[in-house]
Formats: C-alpha cells, structure tokens, sequence
C-alpha cells in the first residue's frame, strides 16, 4: 500500500534505542503535546505540568538503553514513563497535603465520550496499539479489521478466508486482552 | 435467559449490531453482562480514538529548551522540535500538527479532514463513532507504522490464500527493454519481529533473473540472509545476505521458483553455521508461475 515513506515508527523506534538524538527531537515533537496534556490534566498545574513534560523526556533519554524497540512502540513506552513521572508527582503532592483537592477535581472531569475523547483516551490508544500488535497472527489483522475498517464479522471471515467461528472467537479473545491491558494499565499506575 | 456469551458480548460491543430485544431486556437486568459490556464498549472506544477529536495542549518552548540544557544535546537541535517560539497553547491535535507539519514534508495531509474518504464504510454509527477520516502528522507516524504491519500481514495473508492477486505478467511478445516484473509478494513479520517489506522477481533484459527485497531493518543480533523455501519449508535454498533496505539477488537459472515459492528472510547469529538459523523474520510467498 501506500508504506513506503511511512516507517517512522521502526525508524524512530530504532534510531532513539540507538541513542540518536533526532529521534528524541523527533518523540517530542510528536508526543510532547499528548504527554504535556496528560500531566495537565492530572496535576491541574501548568508548572507541575511542564515539569512532568521534561522529566518524561529527560528520564527516558537517560534511560534509553533500557529501552528495547522489539518489545514495545515508543509512544506506549513513553507514555509508561508519562503515568510514572505523574504518579511521582502526585504522591509528591498528597505529601504536600493537596491530595484532596486534587482528587475531587479529578472526579469532576467529565468522562471522555465518543464526542469528546480526551488525552487520557488517546494515551490509552497508543498502548492498546502496542497490544494489537502483539497479538499474532491473524488476530492483529482481524482486530484492525473490524476497528478501522469497521468490517463485520462475517465480512472479515471472508477477507481473510478463515472460518467464521474462528474470527468470532479471535475477536472475542482479542477484545478481551486488549481490555484487560487496559485494566492492567490503568491498575499498576 | 441465560447470560450473553462473550462472542456475543463482543460483537455488540463492536456494534455490528444492535441487541434484540431479548438481550437488551437481559443486559438491563443483568449487572455482569452489562458491566463486561461496557468494558468492551470502552475498550473498543479507546482502540479506535480519533486523534483530531482530542484537544491537545502543547508544552511551552521552554520546556524543551529545558530537556535540551539537561541532557546537554548538541546544538543543531535547540530549536523547539514543536516549531512555536511564541508558543501559545496550541489548541488540539490539529493545532499541535500544524507547526510541525513542515518538518515532515514527505507525509502530506489533506487540510480538509473530509477531503480524505474513509476506508470502507459498510456499516456507519459505532457508539465509538471514531473511525479515521485523518490522522495528525504527529501520530502518523506511529499509526501509519502499524498499519503498514497490517498491510504486510493482510497481503500475505491474500497472497497466500487461493484468491491470490494475479502477478504482472511478462508479455513475451514485446522486447523487453528493461526489467520485468514476473512476480511480487509482500513481506510480513513473524513474531517478535516488526519490519514488513516487499519482493519482486524480475526478468532482465539479459534473460536472467534476479529478486529485489525491500525490508528496513531493524535491530538484530545477526545478519539478514535471503532464502527461497518449499511450501512446507523442507527444503531451503539460501541466496545471500540482506544489507540495508534494498538488495538484489541472483535467481540461478535452474531454480524453478515454483519448487520453492517461500521468500524467508532469517536473522542469522555469527556463527560460521551455514544452515538457516530458524529465525525467521519475515516471510512471503510468491504465487504460482504461469
């Protein structure tokens, strides 16, 4: 298709576990908005925010070589690092005594909705991503087949020439493990 | 009404369709089902959020005037990555994007996000609603990668199934002044590896043969060796080593690709061992010649 010009992901993956430093340039470049809004809207701080931005940024090139391009996608990495450096900042806080302010505007923030998904969805996104891809053969093609083509089961099965109860358990179990990555996510952090 | 099984949970989560009324009267009822919904409903929400719908708000150019101090970067990078020295709030993911797209010239995206269709569209109104009419040019990256692996993954997948595209044929009638294209397929990763590629064989002017391979690296403990294989892999036949991105390989005269169809690319450690090493990893499979 049209793949040609559009390995960023590997390219970068690669060139920051290389320790290039375009690569970080580049990482924040594409991610710095996503990772500042995040802290933004945990911390409700533009200052507590750009401290997190830079310390993401700053902690994850030093610890680059840890870092390995064949287990996970930069932006799930970095946004790993993202909950890491808000959740530092948080418990910094709550020994600061404002934990409950916080906590009480966090509960007012309205849920994200299919009209107004926010960054804390997105962020998600880019780690259900890293999961989609993990999931093998067939069931990654399957699974962005019925999210991104929004082809049915059935239409699926065809496509991909597999028999219709397989694609319907790929699906089920698929769908499965990407939400409890999402609870694993969201519980360890 | 016994509980809905998790088949059906997840196509209705996906919303292929709406719950009859029988599961609806169940799920209203039923605190299990509908929480298990719900959760897939949401997993299904996130796994297909639509970048353009998120407000972002990008950092100030002294935060990365700060990352740059801190790890003593080299100068050449000191301007702000996200291009806004004045750097008010950029609103949203498009506004984040709009700075940067100069910076990535090669990837162009339509100002109009409608001005793009959206890939097949058979079925409208997911309660997720996002499809993707456009991404930013900030996740392009990211995304149009993995979906570059779906590509790879999807063409194989046609390629090795019975509906397998028909190759470019040669037209032994024309002189053939340049090379021609007499079968291609697609590289797909295996497991634990992510670059996906491309495969030709051509016939040169010359009446020789030879297998262009497109793959872009990736990170190895070894070298990229080029194999044809049998369909069942029982019998290998190795042409050479892959360097960067593109190689050409010879096609000996006598090796009939029909008796080995398999392109297989294999990571092969610095052992002095001539055998495939039996890590593959990516692989093709060349339909049957005429």
């Amino acid at each position: 298709m049209e793949a040609a010009d559009r390995e960023w992901d590997v390219g970068i993956d690669h060139a920051f576990a290389a320790g290039e430093e375009r690569a970080l340039a580049e990482a924040y470049r594409r991610l710095g908005p996503l990772i500042h809004t995040l802290a933004l809207r945990a911390l409700r701080e533009h200052g507590a925010a750009d401290d997190v931005t830079q310390e993401v940024f700053i902690r994850a090139w030093k610890s680059r070589t840890s870092y390995r391009p064949e287990a996970s996608r930069l932006p799930a990495w970095l946004i790993g690092i993202t909950r890491n450096a808000i959740s530092d900042a948080l418990s910094a806080r709550s020994r600061r005594r404002d934990v409950e302010r916080a906590a009480l505007r966090l509960v007012n923030d309205p849920p994200p909705s299919a009209d107004r998904p926010n960054a804390d969805a997105l962020a998600d996104r880019f780690t259900l991503e890293d999961e989609l891809e993990r999931l093998g053969h067939p069931q990654t093609a399957i699974m962005r087949l019925a999210f991104f083509e929004d082809l049915t089961h059935d239409q699926i099965s065809s496509r991909l020439n597999l028999p219709l109860g397989t694609v319907k358990s790929h699906i089920r179990r698929s769908l499965a493990r990407l939400r409890s990555r999402l609870e694993v996510e969201h519980g360890s952090s | 009404m016994d509980h809905l099984d998790d088949e059906l949970l997840g196509l209705l989560a996906l919303a292929e369709r709406p719950a009859t009324e029988a599961e609806a009267r169940h799920l209203a009822g039923c605190a299990a089902c509908s929480s298990t919904l719900e959760a897939l409903q949401h997993t299904v929400f996130v796994a297909t959020v639509n970048p353009e719908h998120v407000e972002l708000e990008a950092p100030a150019s002294h935060n990365w005037a700060a990352i740059h101090a801190a790890l003593g970067l080299s100068p050449s990078l000191a301007g702000d990555p996200l291009g806004s020295p004045a750097a008010g709030p950029a609103a949203g993911g498009a506004g984040a994007a709009g700075p940067a797209a100069p910076a990535a010239p090669g990837r162009d995206i339509p100002a109009d996000p409608r001005s793009r269709p959206t890939a097949g569209r058979q079925r409208g109104g997911r309660p997720g609603g996002g499809r993707f009419p456009q991404r930013g040019p900030w996740l392009l990256g990211a995304a149009a990668g993995i979906l570059l692996g779906a590509a790879g993954a999807w063409a194989a997948l046609t390629i090795l199934g019975p509906a397998a595209p028909p190759v470019a044929a040669p037209s032994p009638s024309r002189p053939t002044a340049t090379a021609v294209v007499v079968a291609q397929t697609a590289l797909a990763p295996l497991a634990g590896h992510s670059a996906s590629g491309s495969a030709r064989v051509e016939d040169l002017p010359d009446g020789s043969r030879q297998l262009v391979i497109s793959l872009p690296e990736e990170k190895l403990s070894g070298f990229r060796e080029v194999w044809v294989g049998s369909a069942d892999l029982s019998k290998m036949v190795s042409l050479g080593v892959l360097g960067q991105g593109t190689g050409s390989f010879v096609l000996p005269g006598g090796l009939n690709l029909a008796d080995y169809p398999v392109l297989d690319i294999s990571n092969e450690p610095y052992d002095g061992n001539p055998a495939h090493s039996a890590e593959s990893i990516a692989r093709g499979k060349f339909a049957a010649q005429g």
